[in-house]
């Protein structure tokens, strides 16, 4: 079932990418407005060469306007997620992380809230949920610092009481939001959702999401030499402090991000880790791009589900959970036999 | 040439008041082996963390091969010092070969992934550790004794000046201290300066060389072993009545608890 080797894992990441186009063409087709799979090819074909094409304007719109931008989101958010999240259980030496657990999300909803109170618009809920993000693991961070602590546990710790209180602030900006319109905008957030994505909402985020993967795989095997623990590390010859700041804030632009095109998104930046793990083994040189692979899958499956399976648009946090949380039983569940705690 | 040159150190854990190390005076000659004795929570693993700069002394200075360790870049220190931490417990389940070449890092520049060359020297340092066979193995499927082995495998793959143990015997049964101790003794033959700690004054008279004892008051005492290695000392420094007698089968002395 492992594949450890380097060349088991090249194969495998081509069967990914393989895999994961085809779901492309699959998810492409499916909906309320039906689409055959040669004819959305054929749309995809002529808009890449500027061709003009002969399917009916309808249908073009649906394919380019609607499906496209949704299927690139949900791959983009689903693979940035799992990254950083393998990212943070790496450095953090924990595959119980997850992607928000420095207070990324609570910061980011928190800062779109804030927005969405003052009635601004649309481009600067964004912005501000971006700037919510990086201020909450800001404060995550700067605690330590002014407790001179620098131990993985006192960052877990900080961490902790920074999304504490995010949360409380949030639940404060919902206490006194207008309940019939700001409310369900701030719950929107919270929960997650791809309905409505342009080109235009992704295209600011795409440097924010490329420059922290091209450098989270540079460092990838300094975070396996980090997931041995602080110590070990330091006697291994890594600047601890330098490498571990530079995969938080990669972790940290990529899950902020995502939460910017699609809202909070649960369970995948936790779950899928461990089933690239499962796959390919704990090295991070092997475990990043396959669990990126993985993620965007995954994110375009519940995506595709969460459009199709009811008349109504479904939360796609809801649906993440639904299947995360099985999908987590299941994976530990299989774990089972290792000892100490094999992941 | 001295590799280690120790003067003066002075640390404590900030908080709690008790000085660990009091005054610690130290050297370390080329392809010496030097054991640390000590009672419990005397601060054998602190000195040796102070040595890998793991911790900072409050006072005193700390010379690597003539160089000020305080100013020295963390992967110049572990160029040239490998370490063996008391326990290794890896929360991944790397495959060994994985966990071996990873004493490789102070070799690589921060950006670098490790490359064939790499991954040979690992298998050469797995094969001299006679645990060639566990390489595709994963290190948290192994047993303690093996695991010892393996991180004792990437401490040596960068083939560094000294190689510092921590407690090396502490977690393991009597069969797999002797292996553990033999280890030490190649090491140290193959040319390796080798520093352990350990509680057991039996490890120092095996090894030889030198032995330092450090008391619970933070002064470190060093010598010959067959010199420092005495019942009046060790009954001291352990607060216990402690023989040392000469056994004709073994042709060494032995170290022996009196009655109870």
């Amino acid at each position: 079932m492992k594949a450890r080797g380097r060349l088991g894992a090249a194969a495998l990441g081509l069967l990914l990418t393989v895999l994961l186009g085809l779901t492309v063409i699959v998810t492409v087709c499916m909906g309320k407005y039906q689409v055959s799979p040669g004819e959305s090819l054929s749309i995809l074909w002529c808009s890449l060469w500027g061709l003009p094409c002969d399917s009916p304007q309808m249908t073009i719109n649906v394919v380019l306007s609607l499906r496209i931008p949704r299927i690139l989101a949900s791959i983009l958010v689903g693979a940035a997620m799992a990254l950083s999240g393998a990212a943070y259980q790496g450095i953090f030496c924990n595959p119980l992380i997850s992607p928000d657990f420095l207070g990324v999300s609570s910061g980011a909803c928190i800062g779109a809230a804030i927005a969405i109170l003052l009635g601004l618009p649309g481009g600067s809920i964004q912005l501000f949920a971006f700037l919510g993000g990086i201020a909450a693991v800001a404060m995550a961070m700067t605690l330590p610092v002014l407790l001179r602590n620098h131990s993985n546990l006192m960052l877990v710790l900080s961490g902790i009481i920074v999304g504490s209180a995010m949360s409380s602030i949030l639940g404060f900006i919902k206490y006194v939001a207008d309940p019939d319109t700001q409310l369900a905008a701030i719950t929107y957030w919270t929960m997650g959702s791809f309905n409505y994505i342009t080109l235009r909402d992704i295209l600011p985020t795409l440097p924010f999401l490329l420059l922290p993967t091209v450098l989270l795989s540079a460092l990838s095997w300094r975070i396996d030499l980090l997931s041995l623990g602080e110590s070990e590390a330091l006697a291994l010859g890594v600047d601890v402090r330098a490498v571990r700041t530079a995969v938080i804030l990669c972790a940290t632009l990529l899950t902020v991000s995502s939460v910017c095109i699609a809202g909070t998104i649960s369970w995948v930046g936790l779950i899928i880790p461990h089933l690239g793990r499962m796959l390919v083994g704990p090295d991070n040189t092997r475990l990043l791009p396959i669990s990126g692979l993985l993620g965007g899958i995954f994110m375009l499956l519940a995506d595709t589900l969460a459009r199709t399976v009811s008349v109504d648009e479904m939360p796609i946090s809801i649906l993440t959970g639904i299947v995360g949380a099985p999908f987590y039983a299941w994976l530990l569940w299989r774990q089972r036999g290792g000892s100490n705690g094999t992941v | 040439m001295e590799l280690y040159d120790v003067k003066d150190l002075h640390f404590g854990y900030p908080g709690s008041g008790r000085t660990v190390l009091n005054g610690v005076d130290l050297t370390l000659q080329k392809g010496e082996v030097l054991s640390i004795l000590g009672p419990n929570g005397a601060g054998k693993s602190t000195l040796l963390a102070c040595l890998m700069r793991l911790q900072r002394p409050e006072r005193g200075s700390i010379r690597l091969m003539g160089q000020e360790l305080a100013s020295m870049k963390v992967s110049d220190i572990a160029r040239l010092v490998g370490f063996v931490p008391q326990s290794s417990s890896p929360t991944f389940g790397y495959s060994v070969l994985d966990f071996v070449v990873m004493g490789r890092a102070p070799l690589l520049s921060t950006f670098a992934r490790p490359g064939k060359e790499d991954r040979k020297a690992a298998e050469a340092a797995l094969e001299q550790l006679g645990i060639a066979h566990l390489a595709d193995r994963a290190c948290s499927e192994i047993s303690g004794g093996e695991r010892q082995q393996a991180v004792i495998a990437r401490a040596i793959v960068r083939r560094p000046e000294i190689i510092l143990f921590d407690e090396p015997t502490a977690h393991l049964d009597y069969g797999n201290q002797l292996r553990t101790l033999k280890i030490i003794k190649q090491l140290s033959e193959e040319g390796f300066t080798t520093v352990i700690t350990t509680h057991n004054p039996d490890h120092a008279i095996l090894l030889g060389g030198k032995a330092a004892i450090l008391d619970r008051d933070g002064h470190l005492d060093s010598g010959p072993a067959d010199e420092m290695i005495s019942e009046e000392r060790l009954g001291r420094v352990y607060g216990a009545p402690l023989l040392v007698r000469y056994v004709e089968e073994v042709g060494r002395r032995v170290c022996l608890y009196s009655n109870l």
